[in-house]
């Protein structure tokens, strides 16, 4: 693992707003991400993760503002305006999305989602390298290819899922959000496309930060692990350290239902 | 997650607002809405205060012919010299009166179509068929066929119009009980042997807020079929709605005399009435997907 | 778009059809019967207007004639099925003489008149829906902004003016005041295309203004509900560019706002046939109105029949045309 911060966030605090009242959806979260680095980020429902994912492509919108620093090739993303966000969003930094959550246009065919990103993105106009694209970045998620031509309500969601990945790999980004990806799927889907996932990063040697509420997913895929709960980081370190030595009391009760559960 | 955050959050604010009449405080709080009932009850003031009092009588004589907007004749005079701010006074009363009640007569046909083709399942299919035959139908040009031959009064008019305007009100009120029915918990109520009537109660107060949205729709749809009707002289002459004063002016060749004042002041109205119905429907359906959601 | 054979089975066709037919027949059917509702005796107006016409034929063998001549009097059932032989079973149908043009057929008149008709519909919606598509989706991404809620009363305004209303003011202001068209060129059939294009400007322009707000709410309204979906926030996160992500919503929002179209047909066509009536325009609308003021039944007949056919077809093609472009949908 080479030992370079590629994103670092600082001081990081959300306030959701709306009708008029405000909640601290995150507070002062502080953490760094390696060049190569698995972060997998843990919590409850409403704990936060999500929205740091959000803040870190730049998508916390008005009323909702986002204070603090994410800093990515020394500038501060926060601050950034739409013009060099986009600059950023899917060229450099990622996400994968839910595939439950019906990320992909519902009424476009697979291909159409992928084209609008390598034509805006990748600015590529060859027809012929597309479909050498598509067709590569479907096979190394082990889809076939015919996939291209069908819309996404008639796949599975272990398809639409891998689909979402090979979508946020395309343009070789250093940093990859994966919110919840396996959480809708069943157990054994699930495992194959963390499989899938892992090998993925770990060939582009891409960073990830991968958020979960499912402690052995993380397990699986992480290098390092934080904890969230209440908008707040309350415990941070190597997996193994903090499964082994949990000092918090909420990490404590989730690493034993952890080991019960894999007992 | 964020979106079960959200989601918790207008739930929340939701029930917070069903303390506080639900409904009412959304609405009372929409700009839009607010507009529209203001428009909504200025003409409904102007036609009250018709009944009992005009400036002039507004079909006599009572000026000088093609007079234009003057301290004594606000809105001017026709070609015959009667007083055009009297006749718009007098207009708004049946203007309002089959915008109410066509929108009246369509709500009760559609609540009980839509109604029975979501409750019963064997209803579903015809009902929805004679619906369709219905949509199908050249509305506007039918009404002018139809007006042509029995020359309606207020009250037939209204109820040509009602009848063939109804099922726009089915097909909605039709999807929105089959949405209720298909809820949990009326599913509950069906299997635990509620009785049929408290339930069709249920499911029909679940629909009202939409019903009535519509209905306002049906109501500004009332208007312009009545204006229509009117302004080529086959609705009901004798009343003096709106319209027909747009037939008269264009029968005397208002346009072309350059008499603007003859013919700007009721298709306004008609349009400014039509804006504050459709303004206070949408907020209204707007309220309802807010809170059903 | 995938193959045609995944996207309606022959039984969805042939269901389809048959409740086409069925509507169809319902539509004949009451077309028969409003005229012979009506009080009094179709036969009594045609009959003063022979009599205006010639004085020297006595009032009673003309009565007899026309009864004659038209089977009036025959039971109505008898009636209903001389009227169902010539329209259904003859091509085309048969509507009979004119009571006002003697020589010419009903449905010959009415046939004449349609092109105008389609014309008018179609160029004006073209224009209309091609604008109404960009505003639409502009303001939906504007929401809530100064622009969007000055816009929606605004639209709604010109969505409540009634379009002869709307036409007598551009007249007005337009013809009248700036002489920038025409008020009204009287064209027929045979007059040079310069003159028919000319004559339908402003007609064209009165249609695509009133009908621009319908089609621009019902398509901000679909935007507002893509806005909140789950695909737009990943369109988001990948940072396309403005005009791409645009392209997508217009993608998303054509597929109400066509069904929409389809389902208004029948308040649109309205409005067109009393701004053709209003402009003295040769199409379906002005003969329409004048046979209905003029109680010329077979004319009147035969334009009713001619525009339900108008709308069963344009009905068929919504129902036809939706999964093609909704892939989600697809009827098997």
């Amino acid at each position: 693992m080479i030992d370079e911060d590629i994103l670092s966030v600082r001081d990081l605090s959300i306030v959701y707003s709306s009708y008029g009242e405000e909640k601290n959806a995150v507070r002062n979260v502080s953490f760094d991400l390696r060049r190569g680095e698995i972060l997998g980020i843990v919590g409850e429902s409403g704990a936060g993760k999500s929205t740091v994912g959000k803040a870190i492509l730049g998508l916390i919108e008005p009323p909702s503002y986002a204070r603090g620093q994410i800093t990515f090739e020394n500038r501060n993303i926060l601050e950034m305006s739409e013009y060099r966000l986009n600059k950023i969003r899917w060229n450099k930094i990622t996400m994968i999305f839910q595939a439950s959550m019906n990320s992909l246009n519902p009424v476009q065919s697979i291909e159409s989602n992928f084209i609008s990103v390598i034509k805006d993105k990748m600015k590529i106009n060859d027809k012929i390298e597309w479909e050498r694209l598509i067709d590569e970045a479907l096979l190394s998620v082990s889809l076939p290819i015919e996939v291209k031509k069908k819309f996404p309500h008639q796949l599975s969601g272990g398809m639409k899922q891998r689909i979402l990945i090979s979508l946020a790999m395309i343009t070789n980004p250093q940093v990859v959000i994966a919110d919840e990806p396996t959480t809708a799927l069943d157990v054994i889907t699930e495992f194959y496309v963390l499989s899938v996932l892992k090998n993925k990063i770990r060939t582009s040697g891409a960073s990830m930060i991968f958020i979960t509420h499912d402690l052995p997913a993380i397990v699986f895929m992480a290098d390092t692990l934080a904890v969230m709960r209440y908008g707040e980081i309350i415990e941070h370190g190597p997996v193994s350290n903090v499964l082994s030595k949990p000092q918090n009391d909420y990490t404590k009760k989730l690493v034993g239902a952890y080991y019960e559960v894999e007992l | 997650m964020v979106e079960t955050y959200m989601k918790n959050k207008l739930l929340k604010k939701f029930q917070n607002l069903k303390k506080k009449n639900s409904m009412a405080w959304i609405l009372m709080h929409d700009s839009f809405f607010k507009l529209g009932f203001g428009i909504l009850a200025f003409f409904i003031i102007i036609a009250l205060i018709s009944v009992f009092y005009l400036p002039y009588n507004p079909v006599a004589t009572t000026g000088p012919l093609w007079s234009p907007p003057s301290l004594s004749h606000p809105f001017g005079t026709t070609a015959d010299g009667q007083d055009l701010f009297s006749q718009w006074m007098y207009g708004s009363q049946p203007t309002l009166f089959v915008a109410f009640l066509s929108a009246f007569i369509s709500a009760v046909f559609g609540v009980a179509v839509g109604i029975s083709a979501a409750y019963f399942r064997r209803a579903d299919e015809p009902l929805m068929r004679l619906a369709d035959v219905f949509l199908i139908l050249p509305v506007l040009p039918l009404l002018i066929v139809i007006a042509t031959f029995v020359r309606p009064t207020n009250f037939s008019a209204s109820v040509i119009i009602g009848l063939l305007s109804w099922p726009w009100m089915a097909r909605t009120v039709r999807s929105s009980a089959l949405s209720v029915k298909q809820s949990p918990y009326i599913e509950v109520a069906i299997m635990s042997g509620t009785p049929h009537r408290s339930i069709i109660k249920d499911i029909f107060n679940h629909t009202l807020p939409l019903v009535i949205a519509n209905s306002i729709f049906s109501a500004t749809g009332g208007i312009l079929f009545l204006a229509y009707m009117d302004y080529l002289g086959v609705g009901p002459i004798t009343s003096y709605a709106w319209g027909t004063t747009l037939f008269f002016a264009q029968t005397a060749n208002a346009l072309y005399v350059g008499a603007w004042w003859w013919i700007v002041p009721s298709g306004l109205s008609i349009g400014i009435l039509a804006t504050g119905l459709s303004l206070m429907g949408y907020s209204l359906e707007n309220a309802y997907r807010g809170i059903s959601q | 778009m995938a193959g045609l054979k995944d996207r309606y089975s022959a039984r969805y066709i042939v269901k389809r059809l048959i409740g086409t037919v069925l509507v169809y027949f319902a539509a004949v059917v009451l077309i028969f019967i409003i005229p012979h509702l009506m009080p009094g005796n179709i036969a009594y107006e045609f009959v003063s207007r022979l009599i205006a016409e010639n004085p020297r034929i006595s009032y009673q063998k003309a009565l007899a004639e026309v009864e004659r001549e038209y089977g009036l009097n025959l039971p109505l059932w008898d009636q209903f099925l001389i009227y169902f032989k010539n329209v259904v079973l003859t091509f085309p149908p048969n509507f009979g003489y004119s009571f006002e043009y003697l020589n010419d057929s009903a449905i010959n008149i009415v046939l004449r008149a349609l092109p105008f008709t389609l014309f008018l519909i179609f160029s004006s919606q073209l224009i209309a829906w091609g604008i109404s598509i960009f505003l639409g989706v502009d303001l939906a991404i504007r929401k809530n902004t100064r622009t969007d809620r000055v816009s929606v009363p605004l639209l709604y305004f010109l969505y409540s003016i009634p379009i002869f209303w709307l036409a007598l003011i551009m007249i007005l202001v337009f013809a009248l005041d700036l002489h920038i068209f025409p008020a009204i060129v009287p064209f027929s059939y045979g007059s040079p295309l310069g003159t028919i294009l000319l004559g339908m400007a402003l007609p064209i322009l009165i249609v695509v203004i009133s009908t621009i707000p319908n089609h621009t709410l019902i398509i901000r309204s679909a935007t507002i509900d893509f806005l909140k979906s789950d695909f737009v926030s990943a369109l988001k996160a990948e940072g396309l560019k403005e005009s791409t992500f645009r392209m997508k919503l217009i993608r998303n929002a054509l597929l109400p706002s066509i069904t929409q179209f389809f389902m208004q047909f029948g308040y649109l066509i309205g409005g067109i046939f009393i701004i053709e009536s209003l402009f003295s325009l040769p199409g379906m609308g002005t003969v329409i109105i004048t046979a209905a003021l003029e109680y010329d039944y077979p004319v009147l007949e035969a334009g009713l029949f001619v525009t339900s056919l108008v709308m069963i077809f344009s009905n068929l093609a919504a129902d036809l045309l939706y999964p093609l472009l909704d892939p989600r949908v697809s009827y098997l």
